[in-house]
Parts: C-alpha cells; structure tokens; sequence
C-alpha cells in the first residue's frame, strides 16, 4: 500500500510532493489526537501547531490564519491579534453553511436592501464571527479551510509565501500565547 | 486544576475516538480526508468521476455574464468552454479569506498536476458582490490564482442571478449597520464542456487531486467523442 503510493508519487514529482503535504496534515493529526490523549497525565502542556496562512491573492485585503490547537484541560479561545502592521483588525470566523446563518440574519435584517435569493443550492456558506472557540481537554481542535479561521481584516501589505508574522492567541484560562505563523501557497 | 470532568472526558475518549479512526481510515485515504465525494472509492487513481454528476446534465452554454479586464473594458463571456477544452467556474468575492482562496488554490493546483493538459482547463470566477469588486480588484485577484483566467462581474443583479440560476446556485449580500457586509454565496463549483453542459459539480473542499483526477477523465471522454 505504502510502496504504491510512493511510486505514484515519485512520478508526480513536485506534484506529488504537494498532494503529500497536502494529505499528511490531516493523517498525522488524527492519529497524533489519539497519542494526546494517552501522554496528556504526563505532559500537559498547551500544544498550538501548524500555524500558517495563505498567500494573499492580489486584489484582496482579506487573509486567514488556520492552526491546531490542543489544551491539556478544558478551556476557550476567546481571542487573536497580529501586530498593526500586519492586518487593521483581526476575529476569530467560522465558515458555516449559510442555512443555520441565513435564517437569523433574514429575520434580523428584514427587508433591507439585499440582493437576498432563496437559499436553495443547500451548500451555501457564509462566514460569521464567533465568541469562542471551545477546547476541551486534550483534544485537537482544527482552525482549517472551510471551518474556523482567524480572519485578517485590512491587511496592511499583502501575505507572501515565506513571510512569518506573529499571533497572539487568547485563552480563557491559560493566558495570551504567542506564536509564529508562516505564510504559506495554500 | 483537573476537575472529576477533565477525568472521564479522558478516560472515555481514547476508546470512542479509536472507533472514530477506524471508520474514518478508509474514507479519508480516498480524498485527502476532507472529500465529500458521494460515490467514496477506495483507490486515489480513478477510473470514473468522483465528483457530483446529475442524470440531466444543467446547459448553462447560453448564458453569459461580463468578462471584465483592467482598464474596465467588458466583454460578454458565454459559460461554453473553448473547443476541446473544458471551463471551471466558480462564484465568489474577493474579501472572502477561507472558502474562495481554497478553491481556486485547489484548481491551480489540479491544472498544474495535469501539466500540459493544465491549459486546457479554462477558469472563471464570477463576483457576487460587485459594489466591492471591482474590474481592477477582479483581475488582480483572478490573476493570483490562474493568469489566463475569466474574471466575471456585472452590476446588474438580474444578469448575476439569471447566470446563478442556471447554475443552481444562490448568493446574498447584506450590509450590516456597523458598516461591515456579510455575503454568503454556494461554494460548488463547476465543470462546463464544449457543449456548455455542466459536466462536474465539486462540494467545497473537494481538494486538487480529485479535481485532477475528474478533468483528465473528462478531457479523455471530450477526446473520444471529438
């Protein structure tokens, strides 16, 4: 199974170096989620791994942060900032499916002047901005494409591919952490 | 700190989260985990579409929308890929930093894994909030993610929603008091051939290699057929 798959790879090339990364994030986390879990008695510590950003396309001035995050207890994401120089201002998002967001936005909204259709493709999504992100003990918590995201409004320059920056995570009950994000293709 | 809820949250999540693994494995091997592919294989090289194919196949060939270039010309843009050649679209706005930059990150990426083929592929991505997007933001952010692409935007909401309908998809953009705007829009995106038949429809997240694996079987079907 493993030899299949490298010598698919080894002929993809670059490509199928990408794929691998690619793949391999999700892989390994499932599986590290469970080594965790045994190891959280003997060393709990606050894990944040992983913490990296698209490159920001041309025309944009809107950016994502995505991590993994596991707390050795129970505690809340409550906050994120990167320094002024990076972004205006920065929030903690969720990518939803419009239906769950939609619905209270319409009834709160009325007949503003949207261009509001009907919500039929079922597969709509939208972002919205959350509180909280909890974090229950010992769990790896995603911040992925198509989930939660710390969003970056008003970006100062574009994110290029090999530009670290830093973000500052706040935790209910752990504190502020601070950690290096890498600006990655995607 | 570790309070009698910390204990049996621990002791009983090993187990659940082993079952948990167990089901997912042979799912996420298939299409890189995040996948929705209805039609779940087990092997990662394809012998059939593993994207969304409809029975009735929508004919968008006679719709358009316009293609806007820096510099604000406008040129009318039929959702028909080129001869030969297939067309990608996707609706979308260019503030949006987690579902729209995924997947048009996700087509550069397939088109580059088709190597030659790549340029086969044609990509057009249509705003849906163009008070916000303009001609010159469009091509900018089109350009980042396939410079020979079809930046598509119109002002009027009738074009737009006339376009999304024959696609099946919806958008909506709501301008909220404290000045900020929240849009949602459908993350499907969408195979046109020749024909102007959608040939493929891809859930969000579907991820390169199955885009990949889904346009060099039906670049091979276009072939046989021509």
């Amino acid at each position: 199974m493993k030899t299949q798959t490298l010598t698919r790879t080894a002929t993809g090339l670059v490509v199928g170096a990408l794929l691998l990364t690619g793949c391999g994030s999700s892989d390994s986390s499932s599986s590290s989620t469970t080594a965790a879990e045994k190891t959280t008695t003997t060393a709990p510590s606050l894990q944040i791994d992983d913490v990296w950003a698209r490159q920001s396309p041309m025309g944009t001035s809107a950016g994502a942060v995505y991590l993994e995050i596991t707390s050795p207890i129970d505690d809340e994401l409550v906050g994120a900032s990167v320094p002024t120089d990076i972004a205006g201002t920065t929030e903690i998002h969720e990518t939803v499916m419009a239906d769950e967001g939609e619905a209270s936005t319409t009834e709160a909204m009325g007949d503003d002047d949207t261009s509001t259709t009907e919500m039929g493709g079922g597969d709509a999504m939208t972002m919205r901005p959350v509180e909280s992100i909890e974090l229950p003990a010992g769990e790896t918590v995603k911040l992925a494409p198509g989930g939660y995201h710390i969003m970056l409004l008003d970006l100062v320059e574009p994110l290029e591919v090999g530009d670290t920056f830093e973000v500052t995570l706040s935790l209910q009950v752990a504190g502020d952490r601070t950690v290096t994000a890498e600006v990655r293709e995607g | 700190m570790a309070s009698p809820r910390d204990l049996t949250r621990t002791a009983a999540l090993p187990a659940a989260l082993l079952v948990a693994a167990l089901l997912v494995a042979g799912v996420a091997l298939a299409g890189c985990g995040s996948g929705s592919d209805a039609e779940g294989t087990t092997t990662t090289k394809a012998d059939q579409i593993q994207g969304i194919v409809r029975d009735e196949p929508l004919q968008v060939g006679d719709l358009s929308l316009p293609e806007v270039a820096a510099g604000d010309t406008e040129t009318p843009f039929a959702f028909r890929a080129d001869d030969g050649k297939l067309l990608f679209v996707a609706f979308g706005y260019t503030n949006c930093p987690d579902v729209c930059p995924t997947t048009l990150y996700d087509i550069k990426k397939a088109r580059k894994q088709l190597g030659a083929d790549g340029d086969r592929v044609q990509v057009a991505f249509a705003t849906v909030d163009p008070e916000r997007d303009t001609a010159d933001v469009m091509t900018q952010y089109l350009g980042s993610f396939a410079t020979d692409g079809h930046p598509l935007r119109t002002d009027d909401p009738d074009q737009l929603h006339a376009a999304q309908d024959g696609f099946g998809v919806t958008s909506s953009v709501v301008k909220n008091a404290d000045g900020s705007t929240d849009v949602s829009h459908s993350a499907r995106s969408f195979v046109v051939d020749d024909q102007g038949d959608v040939v493929v429809e891809w859930s969000f997240g579907t991820g390169a290699d199955v885009m990949a694996s889904d346009l060099e079987l039906l670049l091979a079907q276009q072939d046989g057929a021509s």
